[in-house]
């Protein structure tokens, strides 16, 4: 026998309320790195992974955060659905340990199912400078492996693991009581209950719940059963049943808690005067308006400082030397070919690093500091006036970077309705970090800050005008914000570290090749003086309209694939006729460019994400909208700067 | 025959008839746990006070006057049952049994002030004083509350399933202690804590939930 026939295999499954670290107790067990952030709606896919211990193939999967199992949300549906089908050999159940009560509810209702529960108390290390957690009375107590981690020093881990390993499956000791009646209805449901996955009484308070999942699974005499008594009890207490059964598990959340934590201080600690003094009344909105100014500016100052640093390390470092190798190489044509090589590289370092990276970090540590939530609730009546509500803002602040996850994140927000809103406005008024890199690298450079300002000012017209016409056009759906605020918290340069490479990957490995494969295939045609043909017929748009150089339009055809290729191919278009930037086009022309770039069709990764997300009509709509919005403002621009 | 035997035949047949219509004599008898001849006799009586309408063989249905004086009584039953759960934190079952009995004795007046106390239910369609119900300085909404301010959630209210559902999932349960950390914006949302976390609510959904005030 080899070892592979004897490997053991499990499936593990990882549930939690959200923002309860969820996403890095996955990665802590497995490896697997995921994005992970200080506030709730990190996952919006489903993560799976695995990892070897003791021989026994472990596989992982991380589902989304859900409050509880009985609040027919998306997120809970998706939740429900993933147990239903296949809840594996082990759910870890992963709550806070400094804030238990809801995570408990939450266990409450998968051992409830009679599903096999591990609880893990996460983030203790932040528990213990508030309680003393009595583990060993709570593991007695709910009568399942309890067992104390902190996925941030990877506290417990190993032992968590070595329960997972050792879990047998047996029933618990413990369960919620009810009160009288609903216990009676449970009583009386029980006997009839058909559905297999779970428990009967599980089931049995699902269905009096009507929690949708079960509901479907359940047959209509059971469902009509369930709803009677829930109408009957509704009359008789006057209150729903699924009040009375929530209040009944807090009720033992509670207690619980009184048993097994003791509060160690009283006093205030300064995050949580600092926390209070970010959402009051009058220093809420000077602390917004601080922050956002401060990472406005320091991001322009500090990617001033890089690109200045960066060109001058490339021109010591390299220098022409690729230029003169190809030379020597090639003659004329590897000249050619190793320019277009140097200018590739010099444009994704130039725009890289000091505009996209950048930006990155500077989200990642907005978004572990955990303010993000805070400047979603200051927001909210801003953005009431574009038909969304402040949760609208964290998918915008993301969609600095990049539209992808933007729209991604988008599905945080429940109606549909806003997210095409919320799309919409991302896709076309909000800049990318490409497009921010052109805005601030070529039309800030070239044509200085106030144009780049300028350009600024319309988009954020743009978003209020989109906002403000959707708003209207499209009918009403109400929604309303609900969310936790979590605890500030000191971003660990890791885990920023880890968020911006992984987001930035793709501009080195995707995006230079083609740069350097467009360059070559330029190359190609001014060889055989075929540019001419493919920039010509587009020269009433370029030039007529915009007032561009007519070869601009390999850039935009570039930007297609990738926004920030759009500059990257500027720079190598204008390498070609001997020409630096400044000579190439003038400070109008660089304001022209930079408005069309940022308001321009969406770059293909987006669109394929608007196309799955949406659907091919939507996007269609959103591709027309855009394009025919970039060359009215662009020609808009021209004709003004040009009666100047 | 105790009027109080008599308001919880009254009680039955509301349950029965509210669900299907018209009540059997056998029926009645298998709920109270009583014979069919006992039920009979009582029958007669009510019917002879005017508050049933009793046919042979058919069975039988409250009458306007019996109507009423049933709700009356339910609704006596459910605002004891809350007033010793919220007021005097009973637990559910024991405020049960003590409600069945105050709900035959508790007098009109003594009713609207216990109402006035815990401040309305859910959809509780209470008729006991005819009028709209008046929220006391004690059970306020959410929203109306000030900074700084704590209190225990009483109950929430609304006619859509789904808002409720949402309030109680992220944890806006009755029974649950609650303070009031931030008002944000002029009609922005509001930072609530409950236990350990804290959670901002628009003003729409904070209106839904209702607190007794510490005072």
């Amino acid at each position: 026998m080899s070892i592979s026939d004897t490997m053991r295999e499990m499936q593990v499954t990882l549930v939690g309320q959200p923002n309860t670290g969820k996403s890095s107790l996955f990665t802590r067990m497995t490896g697997v790195g995921v994005i992970i952030s200080n506030y709730a709606g990190t996952t919006v896919e489903f993560e799976e992974a695995t990892v070897t211990r003791d021989g026994v193939n472990i596989h992982v999967h991380d589902l989304p955060g859900t409050h509880s199992l009985s609040g027919n949300s998306d997120d809970e549906l998706i939740v429900m659905e993933a147990l239903t089908k296949d809840a594996g050999d082990v759910i870890i159940v992963v709550a806070d340990a400094s804030n238990i009560e809801g995570s408990l509810v939450l266990c409450f209702e998968v051992m409830e199912l009679g599903l096999p529960a591990i609880l893990a108390l996460n983030k203790i290390d932040v528990a213990v400078k508030k309680f003393d957690t009595d583990i060993e009375k709570l593991r007695r107590i709910l009568d399942i492996p309890v067992v104390a981690v902190s996925a941030r020093s990877a506290f417990g881990v190993d032992e968590l693991m070595d329960n997972v390993i050792r879990y047998k499956k047996r029933p618990t000791g413990f369960k919620v009581r009810y009160d009288t009646h609903t216990e009676e209805y449970i009583e009386q449901l029980i006997p009839m209950i058909s559905v297999k996955e779970f428990d009967p009484r599980g089931t049995a308070v699902k269905l009096l719940e009507n929690e949708r999942i079960i509901s479907s699974m359940a047959s209509a005499a059971e469902r009509e059963n369930a709803e009677k008594m829930a109408s009957e009890f509704e009359r008789t207490h006057g209150e729903s049943i699924n009040v009375h059964i929530a209040r009944d598990r807090y009720g033992q959340t509670g207690i619980i808690k009184n048993e097994v934590q003791r509060k160690t201080t009283r006093e205030r600690t300064l995050a949580e005067k600092i926390s209070d003094a970010t959402t009051a009344p009058s220093t809420g909105i000077p602390i917004l308006l601080a922050v956002l100014f401060i990472t406005f500016m320091g991001f322009i100052t500090l990617s001033g400082i890089l690109e200045g640093l960066i060109h001058s390390a490339y021109d010591s470092l390299i220098g022409d030397s690729l230029k003169e190798f190809g030379t020597q190489m090639g003659g004329e044509l590897g000249h050619a070919v190793m320019a277009g090589i140097d200018g590739s590289i010099r444009a994704i370092l130039t725009l890289v690093i000091p505009f996209i990276m950048l930006f990155y970090v500077i989200l990642g540590v907005l978004e572990d500091s955990g303010y993000l939530p805070r400047a979603v609730v200051l927001m909210d009546r801003t953005m009431h006036s574009l038909g969304l509500h402040g949760g609208a803002f964290i998918p915008m602040m993301v969609g600095v970077g990049c539209n992808v996850p933007a729209i991604m994140a988008t599905r945080t927000i429940a109606s549909k309705r806003e997210r095409l809103i919320l799309s919409t406005i991302i896709v076309m008024a909000v800049p990318c970090s490409a497009q921010l890199a052109i805005i601030m690298g070529a039309t800030g450079k070239y044509a200085g800050m106030l144009a780049a300002f300028s350009i600024f000012l319309v988009l954020l017209v743009m978003i209020f005008v989109i906002g403000m016409l959707m708003n209207r056009w499209m009918k009403y759906e109400p929604t309303n914000l609900a969310m936790e605020i979590p605890e500030l918290s000191m971003p660990s340069a890791r885990n920023v570290a880890f968020k911006t490479w992984n987001r930035c990957r793709d501009f080195f490995m995707i995006a230079f090749p083609l740069l350097v494969a467009g360059s070559i295939i330029l190359e190609v045609f001014l060889q055989y003086g075929a540019l001419d043909a493919v920039v010509g017929p587009f020269s009433f748009v370029t030039v007529t309209m915009l007032g561009l150089p007519a070869v601009v339009i390999i850039a935009f055809i570039m930007g297609l694939l990738r926004k920030e290729m759009a500059l990257g191919m500027l720079i190598i278009l204008a390498a070609k006729d001997g020409m630096s930037l400044t000579t190439f086009m003038s400070p109008d022309q660089f304001l022209v460019f930079g408005l069309v770039m940022s308001i321009y069709i969406p770059c293909m990764a987006t669109l394929a994400v608007l196309w799955r997300e949406f659907g091919i009509r939507n996007t269609v709509m959103m591709t027309m909208t855009s394009l025919a919005a970039a060359l009215l403002i662009g020609t808009a621009f021209n004709a003004i700067l040009s009666m100047i | 025959m105790g009027k109080g035997s008599r308001e919880d035949y009254l009680l039955r047949i509301l349950r029965i008839t509210e669900e299907e219509g018209i009540a059997k004599t056998n029926d009645i008898a298998a709920l109270m746990n009583v014979s069919a001849a006992s039920v009979t006799e009582m029958l007669r009586v009510l019917a002879g006070d005017d508050l049933i309408e009793y046919r042979k063989y058919r069975g039988v249905s409250l009458t306007a006057k019996g109507l009423a004086q049933a709700k009356r009584i339910r609704d006596k039953h459910q605002i004891a049952e809350r007033f010793l759960m919220d007021v005097l934190d009973k637990e559910q079952g024991e405020a049960h049994e003590e409600a069945c009995k105050m709900e035959h004795i508790l007098s009109d007046e003594s009713a609207k002030s216990m109402c006035r106390i815990i401040g309305a239910a859910e959809m509780s369609g209470c008729e006991v004083c005819g009028t709209e119900c008046i929220k006391n300085a004690s059970g306020i909404r959410l929203n109306r509350m000030s900074t700084g301010m704590a209190g225990r959630i009483s109950h929430l209210k609304c006619d859509d399933a789904e808002k409720i559902r949402k309030l109680v999932a992220i944890g806006f349960v009755p029974g649950r202690s609650i303070s009031l950390v931030n008002r944000t914006t002029n009609n922005g949302p509001i930072i609530f804590r409950m236990g350990e976390s804290n959670i901002a609510l628009d003003q729409d959904l904070a209106s839904l939930v209702f607190v007794h005030v510490d005072q």
